[in-house]
């Protein structure tokens, strides 16, 4: 009789706990440990991650650099329509797969473009003015040393018919706009998964160096892909970023405008 | 049996249930036979885990800093090399050269070694991150040498030479990605 008693006690109730955290349940549910909604779906889902991953930001740069390899084809001997076209071409390439990988990480990428106070903006242009100032020196340090011809843009440019808003285009906002995207979006973001955020603002910088793939520029590219790191970590967005960058390019244009013109 | 009976309420509740379903009391947790299974956090705190981590950082260390070592030692001697050749350089170019082209080489190979040096000085405190920026710098630096001048490549003991810094750059790269990752997810900053 006790043992039948004993079956009879354990049959088992309508459940008024959760068996997972000990909460009372509402409406036969755990408000507290729902189930995770994705995992009810039918069949397959494709998840886009939420932010860059560290895999993402290694295959965006080989990218990158697939896509620069070019440039080192373009040599003094060819011609000027052979120049400017590799370089359009490179420029349109790099600005579809660097806005590609930023739409596909739009939820990470969409929140870079918040305002700034006008203290970063006004930050921005004046270390622009500061790097653009320590590039002329190095590569004026170059040219006494070693004797290399400084690469001039503005002159071959009018010579092959483009005018000042082609020179705007390709020299100051695609370069600004689409690596500030690349390495201070897409890349910083998906270092920071896995490295510090000192160590992704230094990791970040030799990327955008090397990437440029002038040795004796390494130097002031250093320098100023750091400022960079810096600016964008500091800030959290990547305006002050495209405004240093534009800065910088912008007043290399009006140095070598002054010089040679 | 797949129920196990509450000890406040007497109610059944399923084996792998923590709370009873009836009184909301936590139910004791079943005795198992065998070692006591510990999370990676646990183990990360204890003295075990400690040591292993320490240990697993100084092995990290060591290689980043070797490696980084070797490059800096490849790049200071290819330097001189193309010091000492630089005439015949010159003379069997495939690509275009002036005045210009070895005072511009030796100084880049001065800026490339520098930067190893810094590499090298860093690795002592950030291993993974200084050895993972000195393999995209070589792989960086060999693929425009190889578009600059892909007459170079037919040099087999460049080219092996180059192969075996990649490899080797990435196996360590490699091995430092899982030590983070598994660092990341026993600090808890991972899901």
């Amino acid at each position: 009789m006790s043992e039948w008693l004993h079956e009879d006690v354990l049959e088992r109730t309508a459940a008024q706990y959760c068996g997972r955290c000990g909460d009372a349940l509402v409406d036969a549910s755990c408000a507290a440990c729902k189930p995770d909604p994705a995992d009810t779906t039918d069949g397959p889902t494709i998840k886009m991650p939420a932010r860059p991953t560290f895999g993402m930001a290694l295959c965006l740069f080989g990218i990158l650099i697939v896509t620069f390899l070019p440039y080192a084809t373009v040599g003094y001997d060819s011609t000027l329509e052979f120049h400017f076209g590799v370089q359009n071409a490179i420029q349109i390439m790099d600005a579809i797969v660097v806005l590609g990988f930023a739409l596909v990480c739009w939820q990470a990428t969409w929140p870079l473009f918040k305002t700034v106070p006008i203290v970063w903006c006004l930050s921005a242009i004046s270390t622009g003015v500061i790097t653009v100032s320590i590039a002329i020196s190095f590569v004026a340090i170059a040219v006494m040393l070693t004797g290399v011809d400084e690469i001039m843009t503005i002159q071959p440019a009018f010579n092959a018919g483009y005018g000042w808003v082609f020179i705007f285009l390709t020299v100051v906002a695609q370069p600004a706009i689409i690596e500030e995207l690349a390495f201070r979006g897409v890349i910083f973001d998906g270092l920071r998964t896995t490295l510090s955020d000192r160590e992704t603002v230094v990791v970040t910088a030799l990327l955008f160096m090397v990437i440029h793939m002038s040795p004796v520029a390494f130097p002031h590219l250093l320098i100023m892909g750091l400022l960079l790191g810096w600016m964008r970590l500091k800030s959290g967005s990547i305006w002050p970023c495209i405004l240093m960058h534009a800065t910088h390019n912008a007043l290399v244009i009006a140095y070598e405008y002054r010089v040679t013109l | 049996m797949s129920d196990s009976s509450c000890p406040h309420c007497i109610a059944a509740n399923q084996l792998d249930s923590r709370f009873c379903e009836s009184c909301g009391k936590a139910l004791p947790e079943p005795v198992t036979a065998g070692p006591r299974i510990v999370s990676n956090r646990q183990v990360a705190a204890s003295e075990v885990g400690r040591s292993l981590q320490a240990e697993a950082l100084r092995y990290q260390m060591r290689s980043a800093r070797g490696a980084l070592l070797a490059l800096l030692i490849l790049t200071i001697v290819s330097g001189f090399i193309v010091y000492a050749a630089s005439d015949s350089l010159i003379e069997n170019a495939d690509f275009w050269v002036d005045d210009s082209t070895i005072p511009v080489l030796i100084a880049s190979f001065i800026v490339i070694a520098c930067l190893y040096l810094g590499l090298w000085v860093w690795a002592k405190v950030s291993p993974f991150a200084a050895v993972l920026s000195g393999l995209m710098l070589y792989i960086t630096l060999w693929l425009s040498h190889i578009i600059n001048d892909p007459s170079s490549q037919r040099n087999l003991i460049a080219l092996a030479i180059n192969i075996v810094v990649v490899l080797m750059l990435g196996k360590i790269v490699r091995k430092g990605l899982v030590y983070k990752r598994f660092m990341a997810h026993t600090n808890g900053r991972l899901g």
